[in-house]
């Protein structure tokens, strides 16, 4: 894999923007989507490199023409028959390509991303919500868009179709809003992540040094890292297609604002819990099998206690297969999928008894300290997954969680050396003045206020100074960026 | 059976499932305006309703009907 050459943080990547957005506004609105297949054409080629080039075509191929015959039958059986080949199909070349170690294939870029995409487009036509596409380089433009062709969002079709086909007139507007939370991405990703990454790396990369209190800042200093080096690309993501006026769905809505674990996950990689929720928990929970478990455990448990048993054993299968979708190794599986399961579930079976416990004492739930209680406990709550995400094996993970519990140097109150963990000084201000921007930006998104539209609304000297600050800092951040080996992005690799 | 003789059946089977008198559905209700209404119970209140109309929604519509009037009108078609 070629990979650096259009990272989505290089000035290759801005460049090849720059150079497409003038050429897309100048074709006809039905043209257009011609001019981003071939930019995607070329992106895959230049990020995925040669030999990913065979396995998406397969799959554009196989699944499109799978598709058009799935149309065509009329025998529900055969129908049946047929998608059952076709997801299997999808399923066997994502585990091949992607899982399998050892096989002398190479996985094209994203195939995780875009498999799941291609999932939903086939599902959809199965179950009768989308018409099988017409016209095959649309539906592959739909495989490939190359803004998402790194860490997705994951998309749907009948999303996406209607946006490809009708094309956009230039609106200065949303093209302004798609540079600046471009460059705002930018700024978290090199400002945030990659500074914190290199404190994170030192603590996680010396299991024998680091203990105690370290490894609990190594930790959420990685939580910090993920979520801005994620969220950061999707910014990019979301800004650049912005500027084609093409409107991809969101992946996260100030997640650590959540007060359980089932609301982070409905702000966190929203598209991975909303794709998993509508294509696999709510078939195999509506499917014969765990229908008829259903009626065994209502008759046995009663209606209120029985129906939670099956909904509890596809939860389990759903997060099994998210942690699993992370990386196929063991400390995924546990820290990206059971550790949420169990969390989810105690908190969805102790919730009524906290809630008659604290209106017994008299807590009011609504209350801003209690509210920040509950914040604090997702937030730690996740970090503990994030100990076995970001370690290199299970044992690692659970080795990690019990050197957390351990005294620095002898003692609990030690002050920790932060200056000695990689991070020059210089790079701990940029880190800081990014999470003040960062921090600023989420409070006015918490309360409601669209921080873009408001900018632009500033009069025009004062949006000027954002807008030459931001890209200050944006280009600071960057050239810094070229120092580090921590450049790619985390999901990436997914 | 009438749009209106829907509604009510569906109103009555929304306040036994929820055990929650005080559920007065509208064509816009959606689950957002039921608080226990979740991803988890979504399934079971879509069989429940299934069951007590003798009918099946196909996966398709569980996961793009939009609001009770959407589940409404798929029900009249279908009974």
């Amino acid at each position: 894999m070629t990979g650096i050459t259009l990272s989505l943080t290089s000035l290759s990547y801005f460049a090849f923007i720059l150079l497409l957005v003038p050429v897309y506004y100048l074709i006809r609105r039905e043209r257009q989507w011609q001019v981003l297949l071939f930019a995607s054409i070329l992106f895959f080629i230049i990020v995925s490199g040669v030999p990913g080039i065979p396995w998406i075509l397969l799959q554009w191929i196989v699944t499109y023409g799978g598709a058009h015959l799935m149309e065509h039958i009329t025998s529900e059986r055969k129908k049946k028959l047929l998608v059952t080949v076709l997801v299997l199909f999808l399923l066997t070349e994502l585990f091949l390509l992607k899982y399998t170690k050892g096989l002398p294939f190479v996985a094209p870029i994203a195939i995780s991303f875009y498999s799941l995409s291609v999932l939903s487009y086939v599902l959809d036509v199965y179950w009768g919500i989308s018409a099988a596409e017409r016209n095959p380089f649309q539906y592959l433009l739909f495989i490939g868009y190359f803004p998402q062709m790194t860490s997705g969002p994951v998309t749907r079709y009948r999303e996406m179709k209607p946006q490809f086909q009708t094309g956009a007139s230039f609106d200065e507007k949303l093209v302004k809003k798609g540079i600046i939370r471009t460059l705002y991405g930018v700024m978290k990703k090199c400002l945030i992540a990659d500074q914190a990454a290199v404190m994170v790396n030192t603590i996680f990369g010396d299991t024998v040094t680091y203990q105690g209190a370290y490894v609990a800042l190594g930790t959420m200093l990685f939580a910090l890292q993920l979520y801005t080096d994620f969220s950061g690309c999707m910014d990019i993501i979301l800004g650049t297609s912005e500027c084609f006026g093409i409107m991809l769905p969101e992946n996260f809505i100030l997640p650590f604002s959540s007060v359980t674990m089932s609301e982070f996950w409905r702000r966190w990689h929203i598209t991975l819990g909303v794709w998993f929720k509508e294509y696999l928990l709510y078939p195999l929970l509506k499917s014969a099998p765990m229908q008829r478990l259903n009626t065994v455990c209502v008759g046995r448990f009663g209606r209120k206690k029985g129906k939670k048993i099956p909904t509890y054993l596809g939860l389990f299968v759903v997060w099994f297969l998210i942690g699993y979708w992370h990386g196929g190794a063991l400390h995924y599986v546990i820290g990206s999928g059971l550790l949420h399961y169990f969390y989810i579930v105690s908190g969805e079976l102790l919730e009524p008894h906290v809630d008659q416990w604290t209106k017994k004492i008299g807590i009011d739930r609504t209350k801003g300290w209690y509210v920040c209680l509950r914040r604090l406990k997702v937030f730690l709550l996740v970090c503990s997954g994030f100990v076995f995400f970001r370690s290199e094996t299970a044992y690692q993970g659970f080795k990690m969680l019990y050197r957390m519990i351990l005294p620095v140097e002898g003692s609990f109150f030690r002050v920790l050396h932060v200056t000695e963990l990689g991070l020059s000084v210089t790079g701990m201000i940029m880190m800081l003045i990014g999470c003040v921007i960062l921090w600023s930006v989420s409070y006015l998104q918490l309360k409601g206020i669209h921080v873009r539209d408001r900018l632009l609304m500033q009069p025009v000297l004062l949006r000027y100074v954002c807008y030459v600050a931001l890209a200050l800092l944006t280009v600071i951040a960057m050239v810094r960026g070229y120092g580090n080996d921590v450049a790619n992005f985390i999901y990436n690799r997914f | 059976m009438t749009r209106e003789a829907i509604f009510e059946k569906l109103n009555e089977i929304f306040r036994d499932y929820f055990d929650d008198e005080t559920i007065c559905l509208t064509d816009e209700t959606t689950a957002d305006d039921i608080e226990d209404w979740d991803s988890l119970e979504h399934i079971n209140l879509i069989v429940t309703i299934e069951k007590e109309f003798g009918m099946k929604f196909s996966m398709g519509e569980v996961t793009t009907m939009k609001n009770v009037g959407a589940m409404a009108d798929i029900i009249a078609d279908r009974i």
